[in-house]
């Protein structure tokens, strides 16, 4: 067996463990409840339903399709809140198999991420049904996939660097909440940019998370593709992310056991 | 061929997070140095294919580090080690199972903790199932199945692998007394086809019966490593002395 063919299979034994682990994870999340895997798209739809009365009905927010808009951003965002407050306790969770096996850490906290990965795909697909009934999607809609890899890459290397950082500070997982709170308003989710004062639009635009997540809302509720200045910047973004986290992975990844 | 060799190796654990709080972090306050606990020091011994090795010592001597350290679980804080040949440590049986999923789905969750998810098939978790007389009961709930069927899987599930170097802690067979048989046959049948192996226990019997060589730990330092019965002679010498 050639090298190249050896590392594929390995790479595919990785994968396939991940993909494993995550259905376990939603698996024992949702097993034994009424609606098992419905509430994962309850949830974000209750929270859409919320945000719709309060900034559409009530706060007359004017912006057309609002839901669309709305579940476009918000989505995504959940994506990445779910995914780095569930990474921050996945390697004290899994105490019991590090101190006993030689299993790499990563292999349980990409499977967290894809857990919730394969969450948002779920909600994602009821999104795009709703922008397809209010006539919003068109060919660009196909490039999705492409559009949304770098939000994918920067949260599980988010998650890397969350899951080793708290098992030093156990305090990160309860702060997460607070900078989540807070970090929600400063992503246009339930308002547009075209809102924000100018003096301000530069703490916005340069808001990892914005830049991550405009796209969807470009494609989804603009019906248009985004910039490449916006994607490129995307693409830089997670990549000097993966760096950070691989670079925390090679420094704790052996002496981590000791800390669980 | 697989080999086995630490020179001088030592392993010290942290007492404790170097800071208490995310505050003494943001603010570069560290704690004093955190202590660390020296569990094995200058550890030097080297094992070959057809060594068979029973490692033994009182509570906290330091045998489940020296297991873990063989294994590549704890990192060494100084010292050498050279390891050649596929390692499959079971120092903990059932470890990482899950009580929601089923018989089946613990079998593959199984071999994923225990990096063998290569060697998954339908042939081997069969093996594994008959081995523990789950066959029937496959798509049961871990949770429903009594502590001794549950333990049965465990042992199984280690028992069906084939590595170069075996590493076991403590683990004995639990239950009637027909499987408690079957389980040591399959034990030494195990042994028989390893070439390296590790084993702790407490029963001096379990040791003498498959190693051919034993190393007394001491306070987190090879005191004596030979023959089985000049090990045990020094020890309860050791232990009398200690009475």
């Amino acid at each position: 067996m050639s090298a190249f063919s050896s590392r594929l299979r390995e790479g595919l034994l990785i994968l396939h463990s991940i993909m494993y682990l995550a259905y376990s994870q939603i698996y024992r999340r949702y097993c034994g409840s009424l609606l098992g895997l419905g509430w994962s798209l309850m949830s974000p739809m209750i929270m859409i339903a919320v945000y719709y009365l309060a900034f559409r009905i009530f706060f007359r927010v004017p912006i057309e399709n609002f839901a669309v808009y709305l579940a476009a951003g918000l989505m995504p965002w959940l994506f990445v809140v779910n995914s780095v407050i569930a990474s921050a306790k996945t390697l004290t969770n899994h105490r019991d198999v590090l101190e006993n096996y030689t299993i790499s850490p990563l292999l349980f906290l990409f499977s967290t991420v894809m857990a919730e990965w394969l969450f948002f795909l779920m909600s994602y697909v009821v999104a795009i049904i709703f922008a397809a009934i209010s006539d919003l999607t068109n060919w660009t809609t196909l490039l999705l996939p492409v559009y949304l890899m770098p939000l994918f890459i920067f949260t599980a290397a988010s998650g890397v660097i969350i899951g080793y950082a708290s098992v030093h500070f156990r305090d990160i997982p309860h702060l997460l909440g607070v900078f989540f709170a807070l970090a929600f308003w400063f992503v246009p989710i339930v308002y547009h940019w075209s809102f924000i004062p100018e003096g301000y639009v530069d703490i916005i635009r340069y808001n990892p998370l914005s830049i991550l997540i405009t796209p969807s809302q470009v494609i989804l509720h603009g019906n248009a593709l985004p910039s490449l200045k916006v994607f490129l910047a995307g693409i830089y973004l997670s990549l000097i992310w993966v760096a950070f986290a691989l670079y925390i992975h090679r420094r704790f990844r052996k002496r981590i056991v000791y800390y669980l | 061929m697989p080999f086995v060799q630490l020179e001088n190796c030592s392993v010290s654990i942290p007492e404790r997070n170097p800071f208490t709080s995310l505050k003494h972090a943001l603010l570069g306050r560290r704690n004093s140095e955190p202590n660390k606990l020296n569990i094995l020091e200058n550890i030097t011994f080297s094992a070959s294919s057809g060594d068979h090795i029973g490692i033994i010592g009182r509570n906290g001597s330091g045998k489940s580090t020296l297991l873990r350290l063989i294994a590549g679980i704890y990192p060494q804080s100084q010292g050498v080690r050279r390891v050649q040949g596929s390692i499959a440590p079971v120092l903990a049986l059932g470890g990482g199972l899950d009580p929601e999923l089923s018989v089946r789905a613990n079998v593959r969750l199984g071999l994923i903790n225990a990096g063998r998810h290569d060697s998954y098939s339908t042939e081997l978790l069969e093996k594994i199932l008959k081995f523990a007389e789950l066959e029937d009961r496959s798509e049961t709930p871990l949770r429903h199945l009594s502590s001794g069927f549950q333990a049965r899987l465990a042992l199984s599930l280690s028992f069906h692998q084939n590595s170069d170097i075996l590493i076991l802690d403590e683990v004995l067979a639990t239950g009637d007394m027909v499987f408690v048989e079957k389980a040591r046959r399959a034990m030494i049948d195990l042994f028989s086809k390893t070439p390296i192996l590790f084993l702790t226990s407490h029963n001096e019997t379990d040791i003498t019966e498959v190693c051919s060589r034993v190393i007394l730990v001491s306070d987190g330092q090879i005191m004596m490593d030979g023959a089985p019965d000049l090990v045990f002679d020094k020890y309860h010498h050791m232990l009398a002395d200690i009475q």
